[in-house]
């Protein structure tokens, strides 16, 4: 099935990522503050009822002005989750999780949502099924990125050449 | 354990929430989506005068969208025929569009026609024929979509036959509406 996505398209995915993200640090509450998986609840709720305010006022705001809100909502999102990265790597110093962190959360959210932004700026209708297999792809890529490239090989491919 | 139990706490409790407000989102996209919004645009596909117009009786009407003919003519047993007396345009400059013509409405003695036909002179050409049997008129559906290329006019072809015995003065008068297809 293939529909043409609207522009509160972009608020729905930044719901579902400060959802993910909430349980996220829920699930990691050893490396982050007791409050932040509420914080992203409520971002999350906040979402929701801009998604309902959009729908109120849809005849109001034009096409451009739609995409921009919605955009910008998941341009925080997004930027939570590089929020989050950085917290584990640079002040809880946990490399192995911040590691697995980017592979398996961080880059599959920023590939999906700028394939979704791609989608939508090209006026492409989007293919659902292909998108669930790009996501898995995504974190099986991000996942072998983050495993197999470490400092010592990086430090190993510049001696060598 | 404590600890335990009240971290599962905490997760069920998000995870409820959280599937609370992915649904709601869910719903209220969905609900967006379903709310279409339409634009009323310039009509591009219209009629224009042929150059057989007068001989006819065209007069064209409400900003080009309807034309009526008065002056059709015809003769017992002889097939009476206008070439060009009314034209459909596509006035838009890139877009083709596909358009059939539907009847509306038909009023008149069927016992003095035997036959009305208008054919858009389009590559494939398409025909609406109004016949009578003699006591009642037989109403053809609807035509199949043709092309209509952009900036090109059409000529409708109206042919008419009357009954051997019709008597002068009589009329028939049919509505029809051309449908566009996007």
């Amino acid at each position: 099935m293939s529909v043409s996505l609207l522009p509160e398209f972009f608020l729905f995915v930044a719901v579902d990522v400060f959802v993910a993200m909430s349980l996220l640090t829920c699930l990691l509450d050893d490396y982050f503050p007791k409050t932040i998986p509420y914080l992203f609840q409520a971002a999350a709720i906040l979402g929701y009822a801009h998604l309902l305010l959009s729908r109120e006022f849809m005849t109001l705001s034009g096409g451009y002005m739609r995409f921009w809100y919605s955009f910008l909502y998941l341009a925080v999102a997004l930027a939570s989750v590089i929020a989050l990265n950085v917290h584990l790597a640079a002040i809880k110093k946990q490399w192995t999780l911040a590691k697995i962190f980017s592979g398996a959360v961080a880059f599959p959210t920023f590939l999906i949502s700028g394939f979704f932004v791609f989608n939508y700026a090209m006026g492409m209708a989007a293919v659902f099924l292909f998108q669930i297999a790009m996501l898995f792809s995504a974190i099986v890529l991000g996942l072998s990125i983050s495993v197999f490239v470490t400092p010592q090989i990086v430090k190993k491919y510049w001696k060598r050449r | 354990m404590g600890r335990v139990f009240n971290k599962s706490v905490k997760m069920m409790i998000l995870t409820l929430m959280s599937l609370l407000v992915i649904s709601a989102s869910a719903a209220v996209y969905y609900s967006l989506e379903m709310t279409s919004t339409i634009t009323t645009a310039a009509n591009d596909v219209y009629f224009v005068l042929g150059p057989d117009n007068s001989s006819a009786g065209v007069n064209i009407f409400n900003d080009n969208k309807s034309a009526t003919l008065t002056q059709l003519s015809a003769y017992p047993n002889m097939t009476m025929t206008y070439d060009d007396a009314i034209r459909v345009r596509n006035n838009h400059t890139s877009t083709n569009y596909n358009v059939r013509l539907t009847p509306v409405s038909l009023s008149g003695s069927a016992a003095n026609f035997v036959y009305i036909n208008f054919t858009l002179q389009t590559s494939t050409t398409i025909s609406l024929n109004y016949t009578s049997d003699g006591s009642s008129w037989t109403t053809p559906s609807a035509t199949s979509f043709t092309l209509v290329s952009a900036d090109t006019e059409y000529a409708i072809v109206v042919q008419t036959m009357a009954n051997a015995t019709a008597t002068s003065g009589q009329t028939a008068t049919i509505e029809m509406n051309i449908d566009i297809e996007q």
